[in-house]
């Protein structure tokens, strides 16, 4: 800990790393919401220029490098917080941090199916040409145009749909960090790339007149040059992230699936085109190989998109954190609970599914009925197991909202007075 | 600035956040500033809690917002003096002191009665004081 100083000193010449850092912090503060710059950026540029005069003083240069690693991620999660608050009050765009996960994890899902059909098209007519010789549909332009749109879309919509996993990282941790910052800037910059080729096919497309495709070889030369660079950049997004998520205090779904896919996604990509026949001496093989190769990335991200649809409101709650950096469930806890009913608390019904919210009323509803109730009375009063009677009377009791009676080897639970 | 709460149930509000519950009990004993309440917390939490400008001020945004907490009138104030006798132009121009509301007192003292609850449940299901199963000692707030 360094040591505190008097505030608004070291005006000198020695200073000007603390000078400039206040400079900057204060340009950083537009990422802020316009109502907290208005009321906090001064103060807040003062109190980082005193905790910058601080380490200064204490650690010199290095102090100085240290508070700034701290601060810049706090920033950047604090303001994208502030302004999330800002955008669930928007009544004209009522999206919260969820629903954006939900939308991300629907485009992995589009995505990924998307990519499945194409590879799986492109095989069906790969085989007819091995089987006829002949058949092909390659020189059309409209199949060329519904090929290529499919494509972009596919890898557009994967890219994005990486933001479904950012998203669900931020909801259930409320820790995004660095890794989770720089692997959503990386499936932000493919989608980008994707998205950009494609827009510029189709501007370019529209601006050649009827002549689907006139300009196909350049927009194939360019496309051979980006679209191996949005694919480094999703991949190297899905790993940034698949690390976030691993550390984490997620359900072991979450945390694990993101690595286990980007295992899986990766090796079979670049693996897509190797020259199969050669090695087994049979191009059926090499055929499927090369299919699977192809499919696998689009598969995995296709199911990572289902996982996070279906795993969102998952039962089981994510680990309780401390530290600086609030969790964005806690954070978001005083904006919600002046709308939230009363007897609804927090922590309660946080994350729980709606089969999980009628388990625990059918229970309160025991417990108000009997007054008292133990875990194995609970499972004679409700369809609820002794042991999930138990787990759930345990952590009512635990967040305050049960009262706890232990008699010899009997504990009760029931109601606080007046509060029934 | 949102309206301010000046009654409601307290319990509502529960639990509250580490950071929060750390902002008010470093206000629970004088007025802060800013920095004053991030020095505070840092001192009593033994350098664990390090509060950051976006945390502490987001906090106490939705705190004021909530009316846990209030910004102190100038008027109601004597700027701080340098040891020469000159008020301090320094916190004239920015600092802002902030104390707890009634509203506050009573939130921070459900959230301390809850947590003694907290306390007597895992006492009575033997998980505290820890005996070395792998829950620790929960040293600072």
């Amino acid at each position: 800990m360094g040591p505190e100083v008097e505030p608004g000193g070291y005006r000198g010449g020695r200073d000007r790393g603390v000078w400039a850092s206040e400079r900057v912090y204060r340009a950083l503060t537009r990422s802020y919401p316009e109502e907290v710059r208005e009321r906090y950026a001064g103060e807040m540029v003062g109190y980082f220029g005193d905790l910058c005069r601080e380490e200064w003083h204490g650690r010199g240069s290095r102090g100085l490098a240290s508070l700034w690693a701290r601060t810049l991620p706090e920033l950047l999660f604090t303001a994208l917080q502030e302004r999330g608050a800002l955008f669930r009050r928007n009544a004209y765009l009522p999206l919260a941090l969820g629903t954006v996960a939900r939308w991300g994890a629907l485009c992995a899902l589009v995505g990924g199916s998307m990519g499945v059909a194409l590879h799986l098209i492109g095989s069906l007519f790969g085989a007819l040409i091995t089987l006829t010789g002949y058949y092909s549909l390659g020189s059309r332009p409209l199949v060329q145009l519904f090929t290529l749109s499919l494509f972009l879309g596919t890898l557009s919509l994967s890219s994005l749909g990486l933001f479904g996993l950012y998203g669900a990282v931020v909801a259930r941790s409320g820790r995004p960090g660095l890794l989770a910052g720089a692997g959503v800037i990386s499936s932000a910059a493919a989608a980008f790339l994707w998205l950009s080729i494609g827009g510029y096919a189709v501007a370019a497309q529209l601006a050649s007149g009827s002549a689907f495709f006139a300009p196909f070889e350049w927009l194939w030369n360019l496309g051979s040059f980006v679209i191996p660079k949005a694919t480094f950049f999703a991949f190297l997004g899905l790993l940034l992230l698949g690390i976030a998520a691993a550390l984490q205090p997620l359900p072991a779904r979450l945390r694990v699936l993101p690595l286990a896919l980007f295992a899986l996604v990766v090796p079979s990509y670049l693996l897509r085109d190797y020259d199969f026949g050669t090695v087994f001496g049979n191009p059926v093989i090499a055929g499927i190989a090369m299919v699977f190769g192809h499919s696998l990335p689009f598969v995995g991200i296709a199911s990572l998109g289902w996982v996070l649809l279906k795993d969102h409101d998952a039962d089981e709650p994510p680990a309780v954190s401390s530290g600086p950096v609030e969790s964005a469930g806690a954070a978001r806890g005083m904006a919600r609970s002046a709308s939230r009913p009363a007897g609804r608390a927090r922590g309660v019904r946080s994350g729980a599914s709606a089969a999980e919210a009628a388990r625990e009323k059918e229970l309160l509803e025991a417990i108000r009925r009997r007054g008292e109730i133990t875990a194995a009375e609970a499972a004679l009063e409700t369809s609820l197991s002794v042991e999930e009677a138990d787990r759930m009377l345990s952590r009512l009791a635990v967040g305050g909202h049960l009262q706890v009676t232990v008699d010899g080897a009997r504990i009760a639970y029931s109601l606080w007075e007046g509060r029934g | 600035m949102g309206p301010q709460r000046t009654a409601g149930d307290p319990e509502q509000l529960l639990p509250l956040t580490p950071v929060m519950l750390n902002i008010l009990l470093a206000l629970a004993d004088e007025e802060r500033h800013g920095y004053g309440i991030g020095v505070e917390v840092r001192q009593r939490t033994g350098g664990r809690m390090r509060l950051g400008p976006g945390t502490l001020y987001g906090s106490l945004k939705r705190m004021v917002d909530g009316g846990l907490v209030e910004e102190v009138e100038e008027s109601e104030r004597r700027p701080e003096e340098e040891p020469g006798g000159e008020p301090r132009r320094y916190d004239a121009e920015r600092r802002r002191y902030y104390r707890l509301t009634g509203f506050g007192e009573r939130v921070l003292g459900a959230e301390l009665a809850r947590l003694e609850r907290v306390m007597s449940t895992a006492r009575l299901k033997g998980l505290y004081p820890p005996s070395g199963r792998g829950v620790s000692s929960p040293d600072g707030a």
